[in-house]
């Protein structure tokens, strides 16, 4: 059967208007998801045990944490200066904040402010997929070690 | 017309609207600034999408970075990944187009503006909020002269009969000081100034004060060599002579006079950021105006920069009677003015004098005396942060011994290294410089008029 134009028009413009509604509601769709998200802060895989070796001292940056070892174990120190947040520095025998001018032992200990308290401590453990992780969320104490 | 073509037409243009708002969605104005930063030379690239910033300040996402790519962070002291934007600036942290991100900056630019910067810099655990006053900048620098400008408008007033005494009894902003007892002239309080129809004081008011040279507004004509922000960045946010940006965040015109060199606040001010308030011009009472210095543009040619650093510091300062020593032609402002002169000290003075109490002798001696020291007790107080904010670490350690002014403050700069030698660090290059002692020296003034005038009969530069 043949189309006649009057209906040839109306299809395409019935088509445009369905391919418009569609596109309306796709983009609505799309405005209903937020532009970026952050992701929960949580524990944050570091690698296997022997990569790191006793008396390291290392930077993690994905954890914002120096994760070091000792002969007991593993430990992490936190990479957020007690002052107000910036990140300390490992220089050559002790952190440096680079903000203010704080000082820390190599052990996270006060050296001279402004920071008023030593660097926190984070959990290290083991993964289930064999890698240690370091977990912020949780502080422990400075005698704190994972025996890996 | 027939149904089938209203369909038609209404059906393509709903169609072309939405393939157009489609088209504009996919193209927003944050990705042009990212190619935008991406075409500059010198720049590493950065892939194209939303940069989110949650700093340790806020835990709170910031996408600010996003069409302000490559923007330099604000200082050492104020990195972004710590501090983020909105802690300062304010605005909507979250927005991506820049009408809405920006509707609710504070201080709009200038988020150190001096009606808002107690809630920026200001803010308690910042720059304010603090028991012990000589933190509290923000504070000081609003019953500072610089802020009130007591003294002028005292000056003027009395000159033209319009109060009977030279004693100060108002400023640009009412402030108050409750301190008991207070320290010798200082002032209780000032009223704001408003001017009377019709007086000597509206034209004072309208020619001198809206748009002058204090610390509140800008210069009513922006031009080569006055350029500067105003409250804390007046200082702290150095201006290039032409007044344009030199920074890397591609939303910062480069061609449009009248922003920081860079997004950056320093302590190590140079005497050029001086001299975009002072020695620009002079005060003429009889005109009750501002008369700008002839000699640069836009009546004159600009200071030839191939100029050597210290000919061209001489033609920078102006005034043309004054007299200026070596060292004030070699070191910048801040090597010889104190915090405490430049900031306040916290109370409320009414005349210059009463602030800037720094002499040659502070430093140089006096016949019989040398500089008084006294030694740096605590790597936290005052005079070492001071030194590690300005960037030189290095230069001062627990125990050294620096000068103490009479004012009891400790010039962490100028320390003595050996009994009768001092050496002074320009904070603004680091060059070493030795400090000669008038003790000792060949100098015959009269030990009771030792005072800066009489050194500079003798020791000034000829011009």
């Amino acid at each position: 059967m043949a189309l006649s134009r009057r209906d040839f028009l109306a299809n395409i413009g019935w088509g445009a208007l369905l391919l418009a509604a569609g596109s309306t509601a796709a983009a609505f769709a799309r405005f209903m998801q937020p532009n970026v998200t952050t992701p929960a802060p949580g524990p944050v895989e570091i690698g296997a045990a022997d990569e790191y070796a006793v008396g390291s001292l290392t930077y993690i940056e994905s954890a914002r944490a120096y994760l070091g070892r000792d002969a007991r174990g593993f430990y992490a120190i936190v990479a957020v200066c007690t002052h107000l947040g910036c990140t300390p520095r490992l220089e050559a025998n002790d952190f440096a904040c680079p903000c203010h001018g704080s000082r820390f032992t190599r052990a996270g200990d006060v050296v001279n402010g402004p920071a008023p308290r030593a660097l926190d401590r984070a959990f290290v453990g083991r993964a289930a997929s064999g890698k240690l992780f370091i977990d912020r969320r949780r502080v422990v104490d400075a005698d704190y070690r994972f025996a890996a | 017309m027939t149904r089938a073509k209203w369909i038609f037409i209404a059906g393509l243009a709903l169609l072309a609207a939405t393939f157009a708002m489609s088209w504009q969605a996919d193209h927003p104005t944050w990705q042009i600034w990212q190619e935008r930063y991406n075409a500059e030379p010198n720049v590493t690239p950065v892939p194209i999408a939303i940069r989110v910033l949650t700093p340790t300040q806020t835990g709170k996402p910031e996408l600010c970075l996003t069409c302000h790519v490559g923007i330099e962070d604000i200082s050492a002291s104020h990195p972004a990944q710590t501090f983020g934007c909105v802690v300062c600036h304010g605005g909507d942290p979250l927005a991506l187009d820049a009408d809405r991100a920006h509707a609710t900056l504070r201080g709009g630019r200038n988020p150190s503006a001096l009606n808002v910067a107690a809630q920026s810099c200001g803010q308690p655990q910042c720059h304010g909020g603090y028991a012990d006053e000589e933190q509290n900048h923000v504070d000081r620098v609003l019953k500072s002269l610089q802020a009130t400008y007591a003294g002028g408008i005292a000056t003027v007033r009395y000159t033209f009969g319009e109060q009977s005494s030279p004693v100060a009894q108002f400023g640009l902003r009412a402030v108050s000081d409750a301190s008991n007892p207070l320290p010798q002239n200082a002032l209780a309080a000032l009223r704001e100034f408003q001017a009377m129809a019709g007086t000597i004081d509206q034209t004072f008011q309208e020619n001198c004060l809206n748009g002058g040279c204090h610390l509140g507004t800008l210069p009513k004509q922006p031009q080569e060599y006055y350029y500067r922000s105003t409250g804390c960045a007046a200082c702290h946010y150095l201006y290039a002579d032409d007044g344009l940006y030199r920074g890397s965040d591609p939303t910062i015109p480069r061609d449009q006079p009248g922003h920081g060199a860079f997004h950056e606040l320093t302590t190590a001010i140079p005497y050029t950021q001086c001299d975009h308030c002072h020695n620009r011009g002079n005060y003429s009472l009889k005109q009750m105006a501002f008369l700008p210095r002839d000699d640069l543009p836009p009546v004159a040619a600009p200071i030839p920069t191939t100029m050597p650093p210290e000919g061209r510091q001489l033609k920078e300062y102006y005034q043309p009677i004054a007299q200026f020593t070596k060292c004030e032609v070699e070191l910048n402002c801040v090597d010889c003015h104190t915090a405490q002169e430049a900031m306040g000290d916290g109370h409320i003075y009414g005349s210059k004098k009463d602030v800037q109490y720094i002499q040659c002798q502070t430093c140089h001696g006096t016949l019989t005396t040398t500089p008084p020291v006294a030694a740096i007790q605590d790597a936290n107080e005052l005079a070492m942060r001071q030194a590690r904010i300005n960037g030189h670490a290095d230069f001062l350690h627990v125990g050294d011994r620096v000068i103490e002014t009479p004012h009891g403050e400790l010039l962490w700069s100028i320390k003595q290294v050996a009994p009768g030698k001092f050496v002074q660090m320009d904070k603004v290059t680091g060059k070493i410089y030795d400090v000669p002692l008038v003790k000792g020296s060949g100098c015959t003034q009269d030990g009771k008029t030792q005072t800066s005038d009489y050194c500079h009969q003798c020791h000034s530069v000829v011009r």
